[in-house]
């Protein structure tokens, strides 16, 4: 969508509630379906006939092409929407995906009471892609003040149990979060806590409808709501801002000139319309609030187009930013960031809902307190608990593009947990003997399992394993073994058969053609690996390379040492593939281009060597293009290996930047969440024709940033206009790109954070 | 094992203090939440888990 903020060019929607099921089995007393103005719930079918189901998805559709809209997101509403049951709730989901999908991308969600979140509901969940969002007011007492049953029983213990399923690992995908109603009886740190509690991927804070002829419950302040919001605000920055909170972003990130990703505050375009079970297009939900009949618009979905809902005269109102504001919000220094509130909020009988919030100087004092907070200390700029336990230096000398051998060694030790967690976890699946080795030269030799597990494909082989562990788990035994030879001990274990070969991790492969029952039998003494392969005997003298043992290709060259990976069978988990095991004269190859290679890395990107050092362990060789282009890959369950196809010295010193970039962004990502994963837009960025999603755009600007660095230095250098060039074409889609990413609603504290500072390299650069 | 998968503001120090224990002392509650982040067995359904990226160049 874009739109400037004093009116839209083309009204267009792209997010659209679908009430399927119109009843509720609680009866929350602040609930604005039933117990508010609006009492049209009466009048209409209780459930959303697929009738109406399939014309919403083709009139969703039918906008979604005519305006060329990459993505849209629908929201199963309610009432509750789980009580159409889980059969039900397949066919509608399908229908949905079924019409929409060849058009645009769709984002399915669902927000829900959760009292009948069954696992059977969650396995169409999962099946329909629907993430799910949940309603709980916090603790115990919390929640019962309004979250009952009609018959006044407690929904608490319910809820809980559907948050215990959607934490489960098969489903934790779908958990969208909670969203909790502000009630400021309650105890805001009470309420904060035991939704933490819950483990939620976010949380949002919804402030109760209100209007001017029905005003806020206001006990013993005038701004009760902006204290009690304030209170968790304070609270979660002290924690390091753990998890997003959509009320406190959006009021962090309109201070920073970003959007506000809520309608109810801030300046986008409120671009959702409601279908309700009759097929009646609405306006927002929340205007139920503010006189019977008030979200109507006389249109429903059989006879009336999406185009027809936004030129609704309300609803352009509420689609015209600045400009659709009563004069004092017009005139209020915090209209950007406030928006005037949620439309609903602002109605008065008098003169409808030409007025600031109901909530104005909750609203004022709560923007205007985040706002102080973030500039006049330190907890603004330093409150994500992972940068901080990452170490502030190593985040931001790599946030920044680089990263010396301190900060990459940094990332490498993570790493290297993270395998050893990994390997941890798939040993319970192995053959007996491996896991019991590997305890054992851990325990006597600990430098040498470091070693092996280290080596980027130990890894990707784990992750291999967790996801499908039949004929792949063996492979432990290779790198057992690998760590008894490193660790100096005696052991005896059957390896499986790669290809013709067994692999052992980091030290190389010992051919063995020939068909074979069992596999064969590998055992080490020091500098020795005996063979027994059927009736087949051999030892092989490790320190000689000698067929059939090939030791590991070892490039040793100015402060770096790598391995050429032309063997380990786990290699291929980069986006191209791997070349075969290369011959003496293909190996003496790469070893020349890539020390020509990295003496350009150490003239033109000292700074990107420096990180190398420490970080980069392989180089992969890649099957060559048949048209001649370059190839090039990082893969993300490699760490330090990189994979290139053969190429002339100076673009493998880009390549070799350019893939490492990916390697450290891909080790942050794995422990700092920048994005809101489920983010469905897609942005649009100079080096590609498609907009691709946030990650992709992340590590593309990560990388471009080095690039365009290491461009700067040859031109600065060389005076050559070619490369200026070079380095003007990527800094600028650098730039390009971290504005669309800023502009999205995706990136958390963190990304942000991130973002600032690529920026402030750039900004040296001037 | 837990259900739970870790987050990322508690993930970083138990990896650093897994990382002074042996392989067999690593708390398995651990290993699982932090193997489910990183690892899920079913990949999330974007971004998240891209399991390799090509080059842009």
């Amino acid at each position: 969508m874009s739109r400037s903020a004093t009116g839209p060019a083309t009204a267009t929607l792209t997010q659209f509630v679908l009430k399927i099921h119109s009843r509720c089995d609680l009866a929350c007393d602040y609930c604005y379906v039933y117990r508010h103005a609006d009492q049209s719930w009466r009048r209409r079918p209780p459930t959303m006939s697929q009738a109406v189901v399939r014309q919403a998805a083709a009139r969703i559709a039918e906008h979604a092409s005519a305006h060329d809209q990459r993505w849209v997101r629908v929201v199963l509403h309610g009432g509750e929407p789980l009580l159409v049951g889980p059969r039900r709730l397949r066919a509608i989901a399908t229908e949905l995906r079924a019409t929409i999908e060849p058009v645009a991308q769709l984002d399915l969600r669902m927000q829900s009471n959760g009292t009948q979140l069954t696992p059977e509901v969650c396995e169409v969940l999962r099946d329909c892609h629907i993430a799910v969002g949940i309603s709980l007011d916090g603790d115990r007492a919390s929640n019962d003040r309004h979250r009952r049953y009609a018959n006044r029983a407690s929904s608490y213990d319910t809820v809980l149990r559907a948050l215990e399923l959607l934490r489960r690992p098969a489903y934790r995908h779908l958990y969208a979060g909670i969203l909790c109603t502000v009630d400021v009886r309650n105890d805001p740190i009470a309420v904060y806590s035991a939704l933490m509690a819950q483990d939620p991927p976010r949380l949002d804070f919804l402030l109760p409808h209100a209007t001017w002829d029905r005003p806020p419950v206001r006990p013993g302040s005038r701004t009760p709501y902006a204290a009690w919001l304030l209170e968790i605000f304070r609270r979660w920055s002290a924690d390091g801002r753990p998890v997003p909170i959509r009320l406190f972003d959006s009021i962090l990130a309109t201070g920073r000139g970003g959007v506000s990703g809520t309608e109810s505050l801030g300046l986008d375009p409120a671009d959702i319309a409601v279908i309700e079970t009759d097929g009646s297009w609405e306006q927002a939900d929340s205007l139920k609030v503010a006189f019977d009949g008030a979200p109507a618009t006389g249109l429903n979905v059989f006879s009336h187009t999406v185009d027809d809902v936004a030129a609704f005269p309300a609803v352009a109102q509420r689609l015209a930013g600045l400009d659709g504001l009563c004069a004092t919000c017009r005139a209020c220094p915090v209209v950007r960031q406030c928006g005037g509130g949620l439309f609903a909020h602002r109605y008065r009988r008098d003169n409808g809902f030409d007025n600031p919030s109901a909530y104005c100087a909750d609203l004022k004092e709560l923007i205007v307190g985040i706002n102080d907070y973030g500039s006049s200390s330190t907890a603004g700029a330093a409150s994500v608990r992972e940068v901080d336990d990452l170490g502030l230096a190593t985040f931001e000398a790599v946030g920044r593009g680089y990263g010396d051998a301190a900060a990459i060694g940094r990332l490498a030790d993570l790493q290297l947990e993270i395998a050893r967690e990994l390997v941890a976890a798939v040993a319970a699946d192995a053959p007996p003997g491996a896991w019991q080795l590997l305890l054992e030269v851990e325990r006597t030799a600990p430098r040498a399992v470091r070693a092996v597990l280290s080596h980027p494909y130990v890894r990707a082989w784990a992750v291999d394993c967790r996801r499908s562990p039949a004929g792949r788990i063996e492979y432990l035994n290779a790198i057992a073994l690998a760590c008894a030879v490193r660790g100096g001990l005696e052991a005896e274990l059957p390896v499986p058969v790669h290809d013709t070969a067994v692999y052992l991790p980091t030290l190389g492969r010992v051919d063995l053609p020939g068909p074979r029952s069992t596999p064969p039998v590998l055992s080490t003494t020091p500098g020795k690996l005996h063979v027994r392969d059927g009736d087949h005997r051999l030892t092989l003298d490790l320190t000689a390379p000698r067929e059939p043992w090939w030791p590991s290709a070892r490039v040793d060259l100015d402060g770096l040492s790598l391995v050429v990976e032309d063997s380990d069978p786990h290699r291929d988990c980069h986006y191209w593939p791997p070349t075969g095991r290369l011959d003496e004269p293909a190996r003496r190859a790469w070893r020349q281009s890539l020390a020509t290679a990295w003496r350009i890395v150490l003239a033109d990107a000292p700074e990107q060597a420096a990180g190398m050092t420490a970080g980069l362990r392989v180089v992969t060789p890649l099957v060559a293009a048949p048209d001649g282009r370059r190839r090039s890959s990082y893969a993300r369950h490699a760490f330090g290996a990189v994979a290139v196809a053969p190429t002339d010295a100076d673009a493998l010193a880009v390549l070799l930047v350019h893939e490492f970039q990916h390697v450290k962004l891909g080790a942050l990502i794995d422990i700092i969440d920048f994005y809101d994963p489920t983010y469905p837009g897609l942005i649009t960025v100079g080096w590609r024709p498609e907009p691709r999603p946030v990650e992709m755009v992340l590590h593309g600007t990560y990388a471009h940033l080095a690039i365009a660095d290491m461009w700067r230095a040859r031109a600065e250098r060389s005076g050559d206009a070619a490369a200026a060039a070079t380095f003007r074409r990527y800094r600028d889609w650098t730039t390009e790109a971290m504005a669309n990413l800023a502009a999205t609603q995706a990136l958390t504290p963190a990304g942000v954070r991130l973002l600032a500072l690529m920026d402030a390299t750039i900004a040296s650069w001037r | 094992m837990s259900t739970e998968t870790m987050q990322a503001a508690r993930l970083v120090a138990a990896l650093d203090q897994n990382h002074k224990l042996p392989l067999d002392r690593i708390p398995a509650d651990d290993i699982a939440k932090i193997v489910d982040r990183i690892a899920p067995r079913e990949p999330a359904p974007s971004g998240r888990d891209v399991a390799a990226f090509n080059s842009a160049i």
